[in-house]
């Protein structure tokens, strides 16, 4: 090798060391230490008078009924959390994508509950939603309808989680809208010359020329909702009995409540591995649903 | 090629050594982690004796609201001005950051040389290994803990030892917003004040008579509208906080939990208590825990709401009743069969690997002694826990809030074992907070508890 080409290896390292330094310091060795201390009876990082339990740590928690609960909402949010929050997401990108007066100003509206901090939207829900109080069971009195829990029952607390979730999803609605704006006129122009009707053109040719898009947000939302914790710690403190109790937020609990650190780093490790599983096989089954133009295939 | 393997290795290498060996420097100074006995120092820390007027600096940390903190600070320099050589310096949190704050400092090895303490939360901490074992220095210093009542002490030990100090007795009463009561308008039956040491049976006809719908209606009169209550006649929610609950299950010859660790709510008295409040909130008479939320959340706030006419809450509410400015009397715990009351005595404890044993000790024994006590009475905010300060806190006071050292009396000993800490702080929330509002079935819930502490 020249001087030359050891002087652009050097450069080359220089300009990806502080990426280096941060995977290393920030992904890597916590990772080894997370892997090592699932495997110990830890009760905090760090603590010296630690034993090495093997897989006991992972056989208990299939004995413990709130971790169960945990994983089912965390699946709940995940294949029924998902899907909603996407269509959602979509629905409102199509509406802001009219071409109506005024439009600029209604994107700017349903973009806003992004920017507002979590906590402050969460609150404002917790208002809207109480039983005794709130706007919603007040507006659905005048009709008659008797007072909801909303959010202390367990089948409508869930459902109010995904609920928020799409009042917030104002980024994903960006990315869609940004898609749906790319999507070339003559494509339409040439489906309605061939007869198709409003709903043939959007699943024949919006859906297929877009579905980069829903993929990247699927991906997104899918590990996000894997990890959801502040939507169910703020709206409902994970109930009522553990209804709303999030995988997140039990890993949470089980390190910093109970003290059992080495516990939670085996439940990180399960998250860890239902997460690439999940995001390998949504990958993996992309290229049945994902149009890339321009793609050669076969 | 093979040149170039090599470079890029021996670039790797370098950087990740540089890491590692950066990683590890940071933590040179503290070699050893507190043990399971608390009693570890590390290595390089002075065994010797500290001199006495060395000057030095200590933390000292605790949850409270901002004004606490202040109240706090004021202790900390009457503390400061009598031992000018020591400096604290006082860390604030939330309670909840708190205890995250304090797990977080275990596992780093950077804990507050002295810190505040719940008697709930001891044993879960002590079993760490992170406070000291004050009997020795205790003993060594002849403190006087015939002072604090052995109750309030048992509350502070883990395995026998003293752990931590206590530094107030917060107990918990009842509270009756007297604004209502005195206005023909809210109060248009004539209800009376309850009595200093009323029973349940009283408080709930008091109650049925101070809560109203929109028509002024009472529950159990005719066309009773419990969808549209405008004032409630108690707030008592049992399920958000059990540990407030206790003292009235010990009224009735029923407790909490067993002293197996399994859940007792299943005993004839204890349904007793739970079915009477199931069926008060059934009526209207006592508030939900949704109706709680629409009123901002806290129960023992509720008679600040001006929609509630009787509340439990702690001693210490009395400051959020006179910055909301209500005129409010106070009681007794209602009672099923005896007056029964909880002490729920905050503490302070030394961190087992403080480097300023002397000067952290010197502080804990102050703020838990005679002289900190009386300043924290005078204050009159607090409850001393030292029967040295009660005079200071009557003077204080007045003799309105005798009734709190009264009901020192009436104290049910009921220590916090870790099962017991989550059964009242995180599963007893979670489990049984809508069943005992009679949403949801109570057996099934009792069942659910018992297995979640297993």
């Amino acid at each position: 090798m020249n001087r030359l080409g050891k002087f652009e290896d050097a450069k080359f390292f220089l300009f990806i060391l502080p990426w280096m330094i941060g995977f290393t310091v920030f992904f890597l060795i916590p990772f080894v230490t997370a892997v090592y201390y699932a495997f110990t009876d830890a009760r905090i990082p760090g603590a010296a008078d630690l034993n090495f339990v093997g897989l006991d740590n992972f056989t208990a928690l299939f004995n413990d009924r709130i971790f169960g609960k945990a994983i089912l909402n965390t699946l709940f949010f995940v294949f029924v959390g998902v899907p909603v929050v996407t269509c959602g997401m979509l629905l409102l990108a199509m509406l802001l994508n009219a071409d109506v007066k005024g439009i600029a100003l209604f994107r700017t509206f349903y973009y806003l509950p992004t920017l507002v901090p979590i906590v402050a939207t969460v609150i404002i829900w917790r208002l809207v939603f109480n039983s005794e109080f709130g706007i919603l069971n007040a507006i659905l009195g005048t009709f008659g309808i008797a007072k909801i829990s909303w959010l202390g029952e367990a089948w409508s607390i869930k459902p109010v989680i995904v609920l928020l979730q799409v009042w917030i999803s104002g980024s994903g609605v960006l990315i869609f809208l940004a898609a749906l704006k790319g999507v070339p006129k003559h494509l339409y122009e040439a489906a309605e010359i061939d007869g198709a009707g409003k709903l043939r053109r959007f699943f024949s040719v919006t859906l297929p020329m877009i579905s980069p898009a829903i993929l990247f947000v699927l991906v997104i939302q899918t590990m996000y909702n894997f990890q959801m914790f502040t939507e169910a710690l703020l709206l409902a403190e994970g109930g009522p009995n553990y209804a709303s109790y999030t995988y997140v937020y039990d890993i949470y609990k089980t390190a910093f409540t109970e003290l059992k650190y080495g516990m939670a780093m085996a439940q990180s490790m399960i998250l860890f591995a239902m997460i690439l599983v999940v995001t390998l096989a949504l990958l993996k089954s992309s290229n049945r649903f994902v149009y890339y133009e321009g793609e050669k295939r076969g | 090629m093979k040149e170039r393997k090599g470079y890029v290795w021996t670039l790797t290498t370098v950087l990740m050594l540089s890491i590692v060996l950066a990683g590890c420097s940071g933590n040179s100074n503290v070699e050893s982690q507190p043990n399971s006995s608390g009693d570890n120092k590390p290595t390089n820390q002075s065994t010797g004796e500290e001199k006495p007027l060395e000057d030095v600096t200590i933390t000292y940390s605790q949850w409270g609201t901002a004004e606490e903190l202040q109240r706090t600070q004021e202790l900390l320099d009457a503390f400061m001005a009598a031992n000018p050589h020591i400096t604290v310096k006082l860390e604030g949190k939330d309670w909840g950051t708190y205890w995250d704050g304090l797990t977080a400092g275990a596992s780093g090895g950077v804990l507050p040389d002295v810190m505040k303490t719940s008697f709930a939360y001891v044993s879960k901490y002590a079993e760490l290994g992170i406070f000291k074992d004050l009997d020795g220095l205790l003993a060594d210093h002849d403190f006087d803990l015939s002072a604090i009542a052995d109750g309030m002490l048992s509350m502070h030990q883990f395995d026998g030892k003293q752990v931590s100090l206590p530094i107030d007795a917060n107990v918990i009463m009842f509270y009756y917003n007297k604004g209502l009561f005195d206005d023909p308008a809210t109060n248009p039956k004539q209800a009376t004040y309850p009595s200093a040491e009323p029973t349940w049976e009283e408080v709930l006809d008091i109650a049925t008579k101070m809560t109203l719908d929109t028509n002024d209606r009472n529950p159990g009169e005719d066309g009773f509208d419990r969808n549209n209550i405008k004032q409630w006649g108690m707030s008592t929610v049992p399920g958000a906080d059990l540990g407030m609950f206790e003292p009235i299950l010990f009224s009735n010859d029923a407790k909490l939990i067993n002293d197996d660790g399994t859940v007792a709510l299943d005993t004839p008295e204890a349904r007793e208590v739970l079915d009477f409040f199931i069926d008060a909130t059934a009526q209207g008479i006592n508030t939900s825990p949704a109706q709680i939320e629409g009123m901002g959340g806290v129960q023992n706030l509720a008679i600040t709401t001006g929609k509630v006419a009787m509340n439990l809450a702690g001693s210490w509410n009395v400051a959020h009743y006179t910055d909301a400015a209500i005129d409010y009397g106070i009681t007794h715990v209602p009672k099923f069969k005896t007056t029964q009351t909880v002490i729920q005595p905050a503490g302070i404890a030394m961190s087992a690997t403080t480097k300023h044993e002397e000067a952290a000790y010197q502080l804990m024994s102050w703020l838990a002694g005679p002289e900190g006590q009386s300043e924290l009475a005078k204050q009159g905010f607090a409850i001393p826990s030292n029967s040295q300060a009660a005079d200071a806190y009557l003077e204080t006071a007045g003799a309105e809030f005798k009734i709190f050292l009264d009901a020192q009396a009436y104290g049910i000993s009921a220590p916090y074992s870790v099962k017991k800490t989550d059964l009242v702080f995180t599963h007893g929330t979670q489990i049984l907070r809508d069943p005992l509002a009679g949403n949801g079935d109570v057996d099934a819930a009792i069942k659910d508890l018992q297995a979640a502490l297993q």
